[in-house]
């Protein structure tokens, strides 16, 4: 094994193991605060103080990565395989054969400009008409209501 | 291999065009750079237009809406108003640019590809990769169109699943945006906060391994524009007389695609390079915008090196103009908008609200018993303003000596407030009772979700006062969205809102939640949704004088 696939071995274990003490950090948060909540609702599940305690005790980690990855980019070190083609889907496949065998590819060709064209336009007329009955129906104000409020359950908060 | 060698550490890993734009519209698309250190969303009305890539909206530094968010908000309220606006939005972006948006516009697409560049073995694309990138169409169907449409529809309740269940966006830009700058966040967090980070996690270690895996399999925002990459005004062409349908651009690719401008396709011109014939070109329409190449040399530049001089100087122009319209953002966004200092005039009119009441509370105590300070007189205003209610002067028992305001421990300022059903409400009349005081919006699915819990509570005791409020924020009439609930508690009316806001330092964060003790002391303040227990407790502290 070269040094370089040690090195690349090493930090995808890292990333994961980092991945889930993170994850085992929330959750282990979650339920020491939800037992807590059970017994008073008044309680908070996550609180900052637990937060920090947790990213403390993970950060060793943390830092350990981020200063492999800065070292790895650094020196350009990747998967070199991951450089190399795939090997292609069944449909280009299939063209690639049919070239070969002077047949014309089915796949590949592309809609006539005029038709092309017209549907861009027909769109684009869709588009700004429905923009601007938005405008007049009020759905374009309730866009701007919506996103100068946070409903904090729908970024997470809840 | 001399010509390898001569390369610098630079030249190698300078950014490509595609990066800059990249790190270019993640900054225009949140230019509210002070709201990262403020912990506030910027609240002005650039935020009506949604920004092309996947951006969330309540990022602190996000100044335009998310088009996703957007569409299922619209969806989820369907029953009242058709969004019209969105859809034309979604076209409008659909038609001019297709997935060149996810190869090019998209913060998360950067920072998906960002995580990928950590030096790891990756996994490539096969067949598994391929079945795997049509999740993103049943993402689309269920959680952004048939889950805010039926909940909207069936139940009245506004329910953006994605935003809710999965955007891993939402989680990196709005909560943990949010959090370090507001630590009384922390308290809402549950066990939504703990999957939707759980989720987040496992999508950045899945990039970090497999290309882009989130709009691979799961954006359903690149499952929409994937839709339009056929019809698209801009993106990755090729030409039929050229192509010699060798494969190698497919080959090359780290997406799903069949071919170059399918559905898959992110229109990043990466497979340019890797064209034997030249025969790949990216195009706005019949203008070529990056000329073919031919294993990596731009042959435009060398077959006609008086249009590639053009096209560069009209590239370091567009790039010119592009940072100047980024500078003017950034200025505009940070220092100069009127839309901010007309939040700053409310904050301070909200204190100056509370510093009034404070000085009213002075003058009354040294002019001696009750009846002749400024708050009696604003009640006497009333009356003479055809006000014909007047509150019942509060029992002796009940009064308090603490400070006016909002906060805890001190004693939240009297108010009138007309209700949805005709009722005053005069805060006054209730001293003796414990109050609760919500703060809610038609639009705010867990506001929506605990009206019934506030109900019970108010039937249940005898003793229990309950007001909400709507946010000034109205998108359906609550009068309307309420009939036929049979909630018993009163609603105060949409004119109420903006001055009972101030009063109890509502925000722009909903649900919040305000109790008051017998004497008219807060007892709680704080933002996020409460359950029937959450409610008891408080009832229970607001009781024992907590």
């Amino acid at each position: 094994m070269t040094r370089k696939k040690a090195y690349l071995i090493a930090m995808a274990l890292l990333m994961t193991l980092l991945t889930v003490l993170l994850c085992a950090a929330a959750i282990r948060i979650w339920r020491e605060g939800s037992a807590r909540k059970a017994e008073n609702p008044l309680e908070a599940v996550y609180t900052p103080e637990k937060v920090e305690e947790e990213l403390l005790r993970i950060s060793p980690l943390l830092y350990a990565v981020i200063g492999m990855a800065a070292a790895g980019l650094l020196l350009g070190i990747r998967d070199e395989k991951n450089a190399r083609p795939s090997p292609a889907p069944d449909a280009a496949r299939k063209q690639r054969q049919e070239t070969k065998d002077g047949r014309s590819p089915r796949t590949g060709e592309q809609p006539s400009d005029r038709g092309t064209n017209a549907v861009r336009i027909a769109l684009l007329l869709a588009a700004g008409a429905l923009m601007v009955l938005g405008a007049m129906n009020g759905s374009m104000e309730d866009v701007l209501r919506k996103a100068i409020n946070i409903c904090t359950e729908c970024i997470g908060l809840g | 291999m001399d010509k390898i060698k001569q390369e610098t550490w630079w030249q190698r890993h300078r950014p490509s065009t595609r990066r800059l734009v990249q790190v270019y519209c993640a900054l225009l698309y949140n230019a509210h750079l002070k709201g990262f250190v403020t912990g506030e969303i910027y609240r002005g009305p650039t935020k009506a237009a949604c920004v092309p890539g996947l951006n969330c909206y309540s990022c602190p530094g996000a100044v335009g809406a998310c088009p996703l968010g957007a569409l299922q908000n619209a969806l989820a309220a369907s029953g009242h108003r058709a969004g019209w606006y969105v859809l034309g939005i979604l076209l409008l972006f659909g038609v001019t640019l297709g997935r060149t948006v996810c190869g090019w516009l998209c913060p998360f697409g950067w920072i998906q590809e960002l995580l990928h560049r950590i030096p790891t073995p990756k996994i490539r694309k096969s067949a598994v990769t391929r079945t795997l990138s049509w999740m993103k169409y049943i993402v689309l169907a269920v959680f952004v169109i048939i889950l805010p449409l039926v909940y909207g529809l069936a139940y009245d309740l506004p329910l953006p699943a994605f935003c809710k269940y999965i955007c891993p966006a939402g989680t990196l830009e709005g909560a943990m945006g949010l959090l370090p700058t507001n630590r009384d966040f922390f308290s809402m967090l549950g066990i939504l906060f703990t999957r939707k980070y759980v989720i987040m996690l496992i999508i950045g270690l899945a990039c970090v391994f497999c290309y882009r895996s989130f709009c691979r399999f799961l954006c359903p925002l690149g499952a929409i524009y994937g839709l339009f990459n056929r019809f698209s005004i801009v993106g990755v062409r090729v030409d039929p007389t050229r192509c010699n349908r060798c494969g190698a651009c497919v080959r090359h690719c780290e997406m799903d695609i069949r071919r170059v401008g399918d559905h898959e396709c992110i229109s990043c011109g990466r497979c340019m390079a890797h064209c034997g014939t030249g025969a790949i070109s990216i195009r706005a329409g019949k203008i070529t915008l990056k000329g073919p190449e031919i294993r990596g040399r731009d042959t435009a530049s060398e077959t006609a090196p008086e249009d590639a001089r053009k096209r560069k100087t009209l590239g370091r122009a567009l790039w010119g103009a592009a940072l100047a319209v980024l500078c003017f953002a950034l200025v505009w966004f940070n220092v100069l908008d009127p839309s901010a200092a007309e939040r700053a005039g409310d904050q301070r009119s909200g204190e100056a609200g509370s510093i009034e009441a404070r000085t009213g509370e002075a003058s009354r105590e040294a002019a001696g018993p009750a009846g002749t300070g400024p708050e009696v007189s604003r009640h006497a205003k009333e009356e003479r303003a055809g006000d014909t209610e007047t509150p019942a002067e509060p029992e002796k028992k009940w009064e308090s000596d603490a400070p006016v305001g909002y906060e805890v421990g001190q004693r939240l300022e009297d108010f009138t407030a007309r209700c949805l059903d005709g009722r005053t409400f005069h805060l006054a009349e209730h001293r003796g009772k414990i109050v609760f005081i919500n703060l809610w919006a038609t639009w705010c699915t867990p506001c929506v979700q605990e009206l019934p819990y506030f109900n019970a509570l108010y039937q249940g005791k005898g003793d229990v006062a309950v007001l909400a409020i709507h946010s000034p924020a109205v998108t359906d009439d609550p009068a309307a969205f309420l009939a036929g609930k049979g909630y018993a508690f009163p609603f105060a009316t949409e004119a109420e809102a903006e001055r009972l806001f101030a009063i109890v330092h509502g925000g722009a964060v909903l649900p919040q939640t305000i109790v008051l003790n017998r004497s008219g002391e807060v007892v709680y303040n704080k933002v996020g949704s409460v359950t029937p227990e959450t409610l008891e407790a408080l009832y229970a502290a607001a009781d024992a004088g907590i």
